[in-house]
């Protein structure tokens, strides 16, 4: 698998996570009445934290290989990285990298 | 320049010191867990709670010995408690410490399979070894707060109950009491397993990403002193013929070719 499809996934995958545990279990755990079973819901989710972070650090490796390799800026780097800690902002980053590498280096697409 | 390393210094300085909470938390944690009470030597009631007294947090399972008078008309039970993957019940009832209307204890009697297989509550004085425990709640709903029947064992519904005082805490019988199958310490909630794990996973992604900042930085300062190297090489390689005055040369150079 390419560096750039899978820097694809991980983006997508890593993208999911974060909407769900800062959008759904975060509001849920914090905010509903407690001993609900939608507030139990929101505390048992909120593991997937955990996971997000850990496939958060492979989406970092990747995502700076692959800005390396494109020669990208430091600061296009750094927002590719931020982009996995903000909620949403991953999946615009990410459309933005497609634009790049197919406008500028279509041979790592 | 400076301000890159400075960055670089507190990226990779604030995920360490968080990396070394997480871990610190974990420890902490697991030897918590793993100050287990409950095979020591039981000890009167009184040596280790009063009546009056908060929880001690660090007697959870300390064996104690109970001796006074059973409240039988208190006695309620506590709804999904599991026994060998079963689910059923606990058998609760108070007993006073000391004589008839001293405060009393909450006691686990035992387990039962369905509501309809309660024993008769005991009457008279007795003396009950057992695992004291921290009473429960953390706000789980009593669907039919008419019934005998609790969610959880709190000492503010047992409160309504009894005349006398209440201890802040429970006892869970070693052996049940009049033939009852003994509640299983295993049986209490949960208290968070994963926790601990949880911490250390949490330790080791803060150290990997110090460690990811650290390496980005090396990277830096080696490719800026590669290219002041480079600069200076070039610098050294004009400048050879002319003196001091590169840029002309290379002007000339360039003119001549």
């Amino acid at each position: 698998m390419s560096l750039f499809k899978s820097y694809r996934a991980l983006a997508l995958v890593v993208g999911v996570l974060l909407a769900v545990c800062a959008l759904v279990a975060f509001p849920l755990k914090y905010f509903v009445t407690e001993g609900t079973d939608l507030q139990q819901f929101g505390e048992d989710a909120s593991i997937l934290w955990l996971v997000h972070g850990w496939i958060f650090m492979i989406y970092v490796v990747v995502a700076f290989l692959l800005a390396r390799r494109a020669g990208w800026t430091p600061q296009f780097t750094i927002l590719m990285l931020v982009a996995g800690l903000v909620p949403l902002l991953i999946f615009w980053v990410e459309r933005q990298v497609v634009q790049r590498v197919r406008d500028e280096t279509p041979e790592l697409a | 320049m400076l301000g890159a390393h400075v960055l670089a210094l507190v990226c990779v300085g604030l995920a360490v010191g968080l990396g070394l909470w997480q871990h610190d938390a974990w420890q902490e944690r697991r030897s918590a867990e793993a100050r287990d009470l409950t095979e020591q030597p039981s000890q009167p009631l009184d040596d280790v709670i009063g009546a009056d007294d908060p929880f001690p947090g660090d007697r959870v399972g300390q064996p104690v010995e109970v001796t006074g008078t059973w409240l039988p008309e208190a006695t309620v039970l506590i709804s999904d408690r599991d026994d060998a993957g079963r689910r059923g019940l606990w058998v609760v009832t108070p007993l006073t410490s000391g004589g008839p209307d001293d405060p009393a204890i909450a006691v686990v009697r035992g387990w039962i399979a369905e509501t309809d297989a309660v024993p008769p509550a005991p009457t008279g004085t007795a003396s009950v070894t057992g695992w004291l425990q921290p009473p429960e709640g953390s706000g789980v709903l009593d669907e039919d707060p008419a019934d005998d029947v609790y969610p959880q064992l709190r000492v503010a519904d047992l409160v309504q109950r009894v005349d006398g005082d209440l201890y802040g805490a429970y006892v869970v019988a070693q052996d049940g009491v009049d033939g009852l199958e003994p509640a299983d310490l295993a049986a209490l909630p949960e208290v968070g397993r994963f926790t601990a794990l949880r911490n250390l996973l949490y330790a080791i992604e803060w150290w990997f990403f110090g460690a990811f900042a650290a390496f980005i930085w090396w990277r830096f300062v080696r490719d800026e002193a590669e290219l002041d190297r480079r600069l200076a090489a070039s610098a050294a390689d004009d400048g050879a013929p002319g003196g001091a005055d590169g840029e002309t040369d290379a002007a000339v150079s360039s003119l001549e070719a």
